[in-house]
């Protein structure tokens, strides 16, 4: 690798550090010193989440301008496909257990935090 | 005095009691003292430093690799023996565990079956064979390699460690909570659980990195990915499973081990926590695991299958297809384990139907086999009797599960042992006869000598033959209602059924010490069994290219790949003989002991962890951290083997 080459990969590295360690004490601090209300900081929280993504991509990922084979690029893509039908698949299991029940979400969600309060 | 800081929650209360455990707690350190006397003994403490601990020769891995996997079968099968010694005798009065020790046996059978006799047989068999494969001197990163081996040896040291001091866990192969919650378990058991396949876990999840690095980058030159022999493919799609699926696995249980260790709620069924969302993640890593296993498996039958039939494989493209097809399906099957959950039916029926479709990329697959062997000139050798029972085994094993795929159907057989038999069923009959075979063709590609047949084929036989008979009952019982996981059943009519399934057990044991006999006789034959031309198969890949065993550098000189079953057209087409100018030089990885003291430590987190000895795990991070900032300022990695000398090996190892 050339010097050139070696201080600009060097300083893509210390932007995406400083980035990535700014927007994950943000996200600490806007919960901690309670800037807003809840709403408001769990919106924030995601806003910031988006651009941690964003931030690892392109810096650490090194997603850009790849020559071809594009490996990075598909391993990456396959990786947040299966990690969507993870998420979202565990999200339609787990909110479709309580059909056995007859309750509703929300019904459950309040059932289980009553149930939680009691601490049985 | 308190010594808690010090020594934790260690206290004699721990140590076994009941005469089963407390043999083996005794027998176990005896054994190993033994050899370690031996190694002092016989001056061989350097040799196996040199040669062994310190290696980052993939073939040499594979061979740790697969003699743990071998020894750890032996442990998970005499596990199984007891198992069934008890179901078999309960009724005639004869206790031989408490409900307790019958747990904890079942969970090690099971937690050991899979992350340590098939994960450790697969990772054995892909060291040992698919550098080789590829042309490549070495997998990408050959040191990387190496952590993972030492993380899987020390998830193997902290589960049998169990064994001797504080009990395993009695939560079965997945420990679901809140069986495995602090508020049931409060003791080790479940601890040692969980870090042991924490540990080996992530061994693994490194070493799929490592492969699929390799198979992407370290392929011999002008071989395109359509070029590859199936097996890198069935790899390449195991390990991109890996990557995706063991940090799912990960994270699970540091969740659980959250909730036993930091108070938290993930998994406990209040404050806010949900013990079905453990179920639910631990198996969307489990269903890609059972794939992860088997389809290198599939590898090596396709290999076999095209070698002994002494035809190309057919139709390369579908079984590429159908491994790509695999990589998707798996990752949306995974609700099929809990049907009975209480899911709606849209939920199941999803499901189970994706459950139906990934069944016909596998019989593909079967077919494909079929094919290559129809009017080939076929030679029944030892891999390929095992490939005969594994196409009956499999394909029962595939029928029940695709029975099963129907929610309603599952309803009835769901946690009985008719699952238990189908999923023995696809492991066994997939799996370990896959990984068997692959030992049995690869043998003398790694140790310069072929095992010897017949008795190989003796083994498969008693494997087969008392695999139907030990699970065959177990689906007749299961139908009949037999839950799993129980010690004893009240019903008198299942006992014969029940005893004709620990026969079968027992003739599986037979099967397994023929397999330990054929080699140890091959080793005392080893002057007559000897290969010498390196190609004992007439074999279609590029392994077969170099003299066996296998020379640490692999390729004197890198083979350039022009087309499928690139040795095959080569032999026919007349093999050239390398000349001196075409020769080299070349670098290879130095030995290195970091990668033990990583896996040490790393062990030493898990064993704080375990007993609550927190400066333990504090200082063990430390040196763990410390070790890998050290290693990767560490330049000077690499050792150059000068065109002479290479010269001259090749000639000594042609000779």
């Amino acid at each position: 690798m050339s010097k050139v080459n070696y201080v600009h990969e060097t300083q893509q590295y210390v932007i995406g550090f400083v980035g990535a360690a700014t927007l994950t004490i943000l996200a600490y601090l806007s919960v901690k010193l309670d800037w807003f209300d809840a709403t408001t900081t769990a919106i924030f929280v995601l806003v910031l989440a988006v651009l941690q993504f964003s931030v690892q991509v392109y810096y650490f990922l090194h997603l850009r301008g790849e020559a071809k084979p594009r490996w990075r690029s598909w391993t990456f893509i396959y990786s947040i496909v299966m990690m969507l039908v993870v998420v979202f698949g565990s999200l339609w299991v787990m909110y479709n257990l309580n059909y056995r029940m007859g309750m509703s979400g929300e019904a459950m969600e309040e059932y289980m935090l009553e149930q939680g309060k009691k601490g049985f | 005095m308190d010594w808690s800081w010090l020594i934790g929650r260690l206290s004699p209360e721990y140590l076994p009691k009941d005469p089963v455990t407390l043999g083996a707690a005794i027998g176990m350190p005896i054994a190993i003292i033994g050899i370690l006397l031996a190694i002092t003994y016989f001056k061989k403490w350097s040799y196996i430093w040199n040669e062994w601990v310190t290696t980052l020769d993939a073939k040499k891995i594979g061979i740790m690799y697969m003699g743990i996997a071998i020894l750890m079968l032996l442990r998970g099968g005499a596990d199984a023996l007891m198992l069934r010694a008890q179901t078999a005798l309960a009724q005639t009065g004869i206790e031989l565990f408490n409900t307790q020790t019958f747990q904890e046996v079942f969970t090690a059978h099971g937690s050991i079956m899979i992350f340590f006799v098939g994960m450790g047989a697969m990772f054995g068999l892909i060291n040992m064979a698919l550098p080789l494969m590829l042309g490549a001197r070495d997998v990408a990163y050959p040191f990387l390699n190496s952590v993972s081996f030492w993380l899987f040896f020390a998830g193997m040291v902290i589960i049998n460690a169990s064994l001797v001091f504080g009990g395993f866990s009695n939560g079965g192969w997945l420990g679901y909570p809140p069986l495995t919650g602090l508020e049931y378990n409060p003791g080790p058991g479940v601890d040692y659980w969980i870090w042991a396949l924490q540990i080996a876990g992530i061994g693994s999840l490194l070493s799929g990195i490592n492969f699929t690095v390799t198979i992407l980058k370290n392929r011999a030159p002008g071989m395109t990915l359509m070029k590859m022999p199936i097996f890198a493919w069935s790899v390449l799609v195991a390990m991109v499973l890996v990557m995706l699926a063991f940090p799912v696995l990960t994270a699970t249980l540091g969740m659980l081990a959250l909730d036993r260790v930091a108070g938290m709620h993930f998994f406990t069924s209040d404050a806010g926590g949900n013990p079905m969302m453990y179920i639910n993640l631990i198996w969307a890593w489990g269903h890609p695991e059972v794939y992860i296993l088997v389809l290198p498996a599939f590898g090596i039958f396709s290999e076999i299958v095209a070698t002994f039939a002494r035809k190309r494989l057919f139709g390369y493209t579908t079984m590429v297809a159908a491994l790509i097809a695999i990589m998707f399906l798996s990752f949306v099957v995974w609700q099929h384990h809990f049907f009975t959950m209480g899911a709606g039916a849209n939920v199941n029926a999803f499901f189970g139907i994706m459950t139906m479709i990934i069944a016909i990329p596998t019989g593909v697959k079967l077919f494909n086999w079929i094919f290559t062997m129809y009017k080939g000139r076929t030679k029944f050798t030892a891999p390929m009797i095992w490939f005969m029972c594994f196409a009956v085994t499999f394909t029962i094993g595939g029928v029940t599960g695709v029975l099963m795929a129907v929610p309603a159907l599952d309803f009835q057989v769901h946690n009985t042992m008719f699952l238990v038999a189908h999923f023995h069923n696809v492991i066994i009959g997939g799996v370990l006869f896959g990984y068997f075979a692959g030992i049995y063709y690869w043998w003398p590609k790694l140790f310069g000598f072929t095992l010897h047949d017949g008795l190989g084929k003796l083994s498969a036989y008693a494997w087969q033959v008392g695999f139907i008979l030990a699970f065959i009952p177990l689906y007749i019982l299961g139908l009949m209602g037999a839950a799993r996981r129980i010690n004893t059943y009240d019903d008198p009519s299942w006992v014969p059924l029940f005893i004709v399934s620990g026969v079968g057990v027992g003739v599986i044991g037979i099967g397994a010490g023929l397999m330990i006999l054929s080699m140890v006789y091959s080793i005392w034959k080893r002057k007559k069994l000897a290969d010498t031309t390196g190609d004992p198969w007439d074999g279609r890949t590029l392994e077969w290219s170099v003299p066996s065993p296998a020379p640490f550098y692999n390729f004197a000189i890198t083979p350039t790949v022009t087309r499928r079953d690139e040795w095959w057209y080569r032999k026919k087409d007349g093999v050239a003989q390398p000349k001196r100018e075409d020769y080299k030089d070349i670098e290879l990885p130095k030995n290195t002991a970091e990668g033990v003291y990583i896996a040490i430590a790393t062990g030493m987190i898990g064993f704080g962890f375990i007993w609550h000895i927190w400066w333990m795990v504090a200082v063990a991070l430390i040196v763990v951290i410390a070790f890998v900032i050290r290693r990767s300022f560490n330049d000077d990695t690499e050792y150059t083997i000068t065109a002479d000398e290479l010269y001259q090996l090749d000639r000594k190892a042609r000779a």
